[in-house]
C-alpha cells in the first residue's frame, strides 16, 4: 500500500511489466531518432539567427537602423502624375489600414551576395511592418525582429508561428507555394505584448 | 521504545490508526486553507476569463482588465493554489503518514507568513497597481511595479525553505526512531517532488531576482541591469516547466494514495514505480526547453537534444504510472472477488466515491489528453503550428487542471477527515462534484484545442477586434464551447470550495484520541549503542 512502509519491494518484474517496459522504451527510442531525421531533411525552424544590440534605454537598436534604410530603399513611394511625392525632403511612403504601414515589393529587392532576396519585418506595439508583396515560386529570407517588447509571429491561415524576440533577428525561409490560390494572408501576434492593443496587432502579407 | 520531549505533541487517528503530530496539523490546516482561498480568486478570474474568450464580441470585461485578470488567473491557480495545497502535502507526507514529527515549528510558521505575504503583493501589483504581464513576465514588457516580482521571490524563499523542511523532517524520523525501512511511496513520491522542487525554485531565483533587481529602478534604483530576453525565456522555463514536474510528481502520488485510500490497491512493483519517478527527477529539468523551439538564439542541436532524449525520458516514467496505477487498482478489485471478464473490476468499482472517480477522471484526462498533445507539442517540427495559440493552454488545462487540481481536490475530501478531524458537509456534492467539474473542463479543453488548430492566439481579449475575420466560422464556435465548458467547470470549482471551507469550519468535529506516542524504533545513537555493545 502506498502509505505503508514496504517489506521487500526490489522483486523482478512480471513477464507483462517487461513486455510494456520493452514497448515503451522502443518507442522513446523510435520517437528520439525521428526528430532528428526530420530536422535534417528539411521539416525544421530555420537556424540563423543574429544578435544586435538593444538597449531601448540608451536608445541602441541595431535591427531599428538595418529596418530603416531597408524601407526607405525598398518601399513603394507615393506618386502623383509618375513623381515622388517628397514630405519634409523624404519621399513619402504609400502606407496601408489605419495604423499606416508601408508596403514593399518584393521584385523590386535584389538578390544578396548569398543569392536570397533579404526581407526585413519588424514587430512593434502595435503592428507588423511592412507589408510584403511575395511572388508564388519565390524563396525568400524574411528577417523577423521586435523594436520593443517580445511579440508572436503567426501567420493565418497557415497557422505556421514563430517568436519575435528584442535583439535577436530571426531568418526564417519562406516561399509561397507555386500553386498558392489565396492572395492575402494576415500575421496575428500571439505573444502578449500590452494590455491596450495586443488584440488588434495584426499584419498583412500579399502573395501575386 | 524510548520517551522523547514530542511523545506527548500526537494523536491517534480513529479510523486509520494513523499518528498526527497536531503542530504540523496545524500547518496543514493553514497551508490548505490558503490554497483553497486562492483557488476561489483564480476561479473568479477563471470565469470572467473564459466568458470573454467564449463570446468574443460581447466584450464582457474591458481589454484592460481582461489582461489582468488572466495575469491573476494564471500565479493565484498555477502558483499559490497549487504550490500552498503541496506544501501542504509535504507536511502531511513527513508526518501522518510517517507517524513521525514536523521540525521547526516556528520556522515553519515563518515560511507560511512570508509566502502569504509574497502572495497578497502579486495580487496587490495585479489588480491594484494594474499589473498585467501575464504567468511569464517576459521582459521587457515590466510589471508596474517591484512588487509583483518582490512577491513571486518572497513565495518562493517561503516554499524552498518548506522543502528542505522536509527533507529534514525525513532525516528526523529515521534518526529519532519515528520510522524505519523505506519511505512509502506516497512519501517517496512527494521527495521526487522535494527535489524538483528545490531545483525549479534555484531556477526561479534565477530568473526573478534580475527582474526584481531590474524593476527597482521604479523606485529610484537604477542598478544598470539590463535583461535579456532569450536568456530570460531559458531560465524563466526552467523554472516554470518544472514547477509542472512537481505537480505532476505530487499528482501521481496522491494517485497512488487515492487507489490505496478507496479499493485498498497495493503498487503492483514498487521498484518499478520508484524507478518511474526517478526518470522524472533526471529527465524533464533538462527537457524544457520545448517551450522554446521556434524561438531565435538557440542552436536547433541543442533544441532537438532536450526534446528528444531527455524528454522522453520522463514520458517513460509517466506511461509506467500509467500501467502500474490502474494494474494496482484492477488487482485489489479481482481480490475482492470482481473477476468476471475482462472489465468486471472496473464497472463495479466505486464509482460513487469522489476519490476513485476523481482519480479516475484525473488519470485519463492527464495522460490521455494532456500527456498526449504535450508530446506532439514537443516535436520540433510540430512546434511550429502550436506555439503560442490556444492549443497550448488546451494542453495544460488537462494536464493542471483536469489533472493535478482535480487530484488535489479530490484527497482533500480524504484530508479533511483524516489530517483536519472534520467531516465533509455534504458527502453527496462531493459525490458529483468530480464529474459536472471533470465535464466542464473537458469541454474547455477540446474547446480550446480545436480553436488552437484553426490558429486562435492564446491571451488575446477579441480575436476580431479589427473587424478582419481572420479565423473561421468554426473557431468561433469551438470559443463558445470554452465559454460554456468554462461556466460547468466553474460550478463544479464552487461545489468543491463551498464543501471544503464549510467542512473546515464547521463540519462535524471527528474525536481523536490525544495519546502519547513514543518513537517506534530504535534511534540512531540507541542503534551506535547497541552496535558497539
Amino acid at each position: 500500500m502506498a502509505i505503508f512502509t514496504p517489506k521487500n519491494w526490489w522483486k523482478p518484474l512480471h513477464r507483462g511489466e517487461k513486455i510494456w517496459v520493452y514497448v515503451i522504451i522502443g518507442w522513446g527510442i523510435i520517437m528520439t531518432v525521428m526528430m532528428p531525421l526530420g530536422h535534417f531533411w528539411g521539416q525544421n525552424v530555420s537556424q540563423t539567427t543574429y544578435k544586435y544590440k538593444f538597449n531601448p534605454e540608451k536608445g541602441i537598436n541595431e535591427f531599428e537602423t538595418i529596418f530603416n534604410n531597408f524601407i526607405n530603399k525598398y518601399a513603394e513611394k507615393e506618386l502623383v502624375d509618375g513623381k515622388v511625392v517628397i514630405v519634409e525632403g523624404k519621399p513619402k511612403l504609400k502606407t496601408e489600414g489605419p495604423s499606416m504601414i508601408p508596403i514593399v515589393d518584393a521584385s523590386i529587392v535584389p538578390k544578396s551576395s548569398d543569392g536570397y532576396v533579404h526581407l526585413f519585418l519588424a514587430a512593434q506595439t502595435y503592428r507588423f511592418s511592412p507589408i510584403f508583396k511575395l511572388e508564388r515560386g519565390k524563396e525568400y529570407k524574411i528577417h523577423i525582429s521586435s523594436f520593443d517588447v517580445q511579440h508572436g509571429f503567426s501567420l493565418q491561415p497557415l497557422n505556421i508561428n514563430y517568436q519575435a524576440l528584442p535583439g535577436y533577428d530571426f531568418v526564417i525561409t519562406m516561399k509561397p507555394r507555386s500553386d498558392e490560390k489565396l492572395k492575402v494572408f494576415n500575421i496575428v501576434c500571439n505573444e502578449f505584448c500590452g494590455s491596450s492593443g495586443h488584440h488588434t496587432m495584426i499584419g498583412k502579407m500579399y502573395v501575386k | 521504545m524510548n520517551g522523547n520531549k514530542f511523545s506527548n505533541q500526537f494523536r491517534t487517528c480513529e479510523a486509520t490508526g494513523l499518528k498526527v503530530h497536531l503542530p504540523a496539523q496545524k500547518l496543514f490546516w493553514v497551508n490548505a486553507v490558503s490554497a483553497v482561498v486562492f483557488l476561489l480568486v483564480g476561479a473568479i478570474m477563471a470565469i470572467m476569463v473564459a466568458l470573454t474568450r467564449g463570446f468574443p464580441s460581447a466584450h464582457i470585461i474591458t481589454d484592460s482588465m481582461f489582461y489582468q485578470f488572466l495575469t491573476a488567473h494564471g500565479t493565484n491557480m498555477l502558483v499559490f493554489w497549487i504550490v500552498f495545497f503541496e506544501m501542504a502535502g509535504l507536511i502531511f507526507g513527513a508526518t501522518a503518514i510517517l507517524g513521525s514529527r514536523f521540525p521547526a515549528i516556528k520556522l515553519a510558521w515563518f515560511n507560511w507568513i512570508i509566502m502569504i505575504i509574497g502572495a497578497i503583493m502579486v495580487n496587490y501589483s495585479i489588480f491594484w497597481e494594474g499589473t498585467d504581464v501575464m504567468f511569464t513576465a517576459y521582459p521587457p514588457l515590466a510589471a508596474k511595479s517591484p512588487f509583483f516580482y518582490l512577491g513571486i521571490v518572497l513565495f518562493a524563499v517561503g516554499a524552498l525553505i518548506y522543502c528542505f523542511q522536509f527533507l529534514i523532517a525525513l532525516v528526523i524520523a529515521k534518526k529519532e526512531g519515528w520510522h524505519e525501512g523505506s519511505l512509502p511511496l506516497f512519501t517517496f513520491a512527494l521527495v521526487t517532488a522535494a527535489i524538483i522542487a528545490i531545483f525549479t525554485l534555484l531556477m526561479g531565483a534565477i530568473t526573478f531576482v534580475p527582474a526584481l533587481l531590474f524593476s527597482l529602478k521604479d523606485w529610484g534604483l537604477d542598478l544598470g541591469i539590463n535583461i535579456d530576453p532569450a536568456v530570460f525565456r531559458l531560465t524563466f522555463w526552467g523554472f516554470g516547466h518544472s514547477a509542472q514536474q512537481i505537480n505532476l510528481a505530487a499528482m501521481v502520488g496522491i494517485w497512488y494514495l487515492l487507489g490505496t485510500l478507496t479499493v485498498g490497491a497495493q503498487p503492483v512493483n514498487e521498484k518499478l514505480s520508484r524507478w518511474a519517478f526517478f526518470l522524472y527527477i533526471i529527465a524533464i529539468n533538462l527537457g524544457s526547453i520545448h517551450h522554446l523551439l521556434v524561438d531565435p538564439a538557440l542552436k536547433s542541436t541543442y533544441k532537438i537534444f532536450n526534446t528528444t532524449y531527455l524528454m522522453y525520458a520522463a514520458v517513460i516514467g509517466s506511461l509506467i504510472h500509467a500501467v502500474s496505477i490502474p494494474a494496482a487498482i484492477e488487482v485489489a478489485q479481482r481480490k475482492k472477488g470482481y473477476t468476471k471478464g475482462l472489465f468486471q473490476w472496473l464497472r463495479k468499482a466505486p464509482w460513487s466515491d469522489p476519490g476513485f472517480s476523481g482519480l479516475a477522471i484525473s488519470l485519463v484526462m492527464f495522460g490521455f489528453i494532456g500527456g498526449v498533445t504535450g508530446v506532439v507539442m514537443s516535436v520540433e517540427q510540430l512546434n511550429i503550428l502550436h506555439h503560442n495559440n490556444l492549443r497550448v493552454p488546451g494542453h495544460f488545462h488537462a494536464t493542471v487542471v483536469a489533472g493535478t487540481s482535480l487530484a488535489f481536490m479530490v484527497v482533500a475530501y480524504k484530508l479533511i477527515p483524516l489530517a483536519l478531524q472534520r467531516k465533509i458537509v455534504s458527502e453527496k456534492m462531493a459525490k458529483i462534484q468530480p464529474y459536472v467539474f471533470g465535464i466542464g473542463i473537458l469541454m474547455v479543453i477540446v474547446g480550446m484545442t480545436f480553436a488552437g488548430i484553426m490558429g486562435v492566439p492564446r491571451r488575446s481579449w477579441d480575436i476580431n477586434s479589427l473587424g478582419a475575420n481572420i479565423f473561421s466560422s468554426g473557431a468561433y464556435s469551438m470559443l463558445v464551447l470554452v465559454g460554456i465548458g468554462g461556466v460547468v467547470a466553474f460550478i463544479g470549482l464552487l461545489m468543491f470550495i463551498v464543501n471544503a471551507v464549510l467542512s473546515v469550519f464547521f463540519g462535524k468535529k471527528i474525536p481523536s484520541k490525544i495519546e502519547i506516542h513514543n518513537p517506534p524504533y530504535e534511534t540512531a545513537s540507541a542503534k551506535a549503542v547497541t552496535a558497539e555493545s
